[in-house]
């Protein structure tokens, strides 16, 4: 019986560790109760006719960063790739496009998606990291 | 309530660590990205310049090299391994001198938000050279603005009926050729995600 409480006391705990990894993961920084938002997204291989990879939704980003990589841990500084901030709703919408990495940026009041494209020709492993 | 602040502390902390492993896990598991959140996280900043700080510019080394047909200064940073491209909008890169000389050292920046936004062209050049010529698709010409080893253009992204830029003609200061860089994208790579 207490074998079967004690179960139950750690099946929650378990269950309350798994909602604060998912209510958290992509959020790196908390500063007081004014959240700084970071989110690393992508790291994959996606198709090089501008494919892209995206921000898991909306946010006040004020930069999108992205990079290539040839083989893992490797830039590749001779594809080409474009990293978006843009608004669905709304007017903003800025690319930078650059070899190996690139990024975008905005002012950080408005409500943007971010996204990494490649434009390699090729398919390569793509990573975004976009922050408030 | 010294014991409540120190376990809300605790907490705040775990969760900063469990964020961090999800963010390593996500990273570690998938191929082609070892080293990418480090690398990415050198990017966490709304400083001024971030892509030239993260590219390793030198900002006290910096120095004006020109003005935009917009007014926006250009200025140039040396790295360890090559150069950063400053504007005086957040639009800043670095090319290692390696990726010169391969004729990978063109960077564009565009408004997507409306038909024809505003497009910026740069790269960086070659040694020696101090003039360069800018191709359209049509085979028309627009000459680009030259200075330190650096070209720069203004213009706006191509329309459906519009020619778009093929490649750069770069000379030296006797007008000779000496490189042709080419345009990595054509109408459609503006605002790929159209």
């Amino acid at each position: 019986m207490r074998g079967g409480r004690v179960a139950l006391r750690t099946a929650a705990r378990v269950r309350l560790l798994q909602v604060l990894v998912a209510a958290t993961a992509g959020t790196a920084s908390f500063v007081g109760v004014a959240l700084a938002y970071s989110e690393a997204y992508g790291g994959y291989p996606i198709g090089g006719n501008n494919s892209y990879i995206e921000t898991g939704g909306a946010h006040t980003f004020v930069h999108n960063g992205g990079q290539i990589f040839s083989s893992p841990g490797t830039i590749d500084y001779t594809s080409y790739i474009a990293c978006q901030l843009f608004q669905k709703s709304g007017t903003f919408n800025q690319v930078d496009h650059g070899y190996g990495i690139c990024g975008a940026s905005a002012t950080g009041s408005l409500y943007t998606w971010g996204r990494v494209y490649n434009q390699s020709g090729v398919t390569e492993a793509v990573a975004g990291y976009a922050n408030t | 309530m010294r014991t409540s602040l120190a376990k809300i502390a605790l907490v705040a902390a775990a969760v900063a660590a469990i964020a961090s492993s999800a963010n390593a896990m996500l990273f570690s598991s998938n191929p082609g990205t070892g080293g990418t959140l480090a690398n990415l996280q050198a990017l966490d900043s709304a400083a001024d310049h971030v892509m030239a700080r993260a590219g390793g510019a030198d900002l006290a080394q910096s120095r004006v090299i020109g003005t935009t047909v917009e007014g926006d200064s250009v200025s140039v940073a040396p790295t360890k391994d090559g150069v950063c491209v400053l504007f005086s909008t957040p639009d800043d890169f670095c090319t290692p001198d390696a990726q010169v000389a391969a004729g990978h050292s063109v960077q564009i920046s565009n408004d997507c938000s409306h038909s024809a936004g505003p497009m910026r062209l740069a790269a960086v050049l070659p040694p020696g050279a101090a003039s360069t010529i800018l191709t359209f698709s049509d085979g028309s010409t627009s000459r680009m603005r030259t200075a330190h080893e650096v070209a720069w253009f203004s213009g706006h992204v191509p329309t459906a009926s519009e020619p778009y830029a093929t490649s750069i003609f770069v000379a030296d200061a006797a007008g000779q050729r000496l490189t042709t860089i080419g345009i990595p994208i054509g109408r459609n790579g503006y605002c790929p995600g159209e």
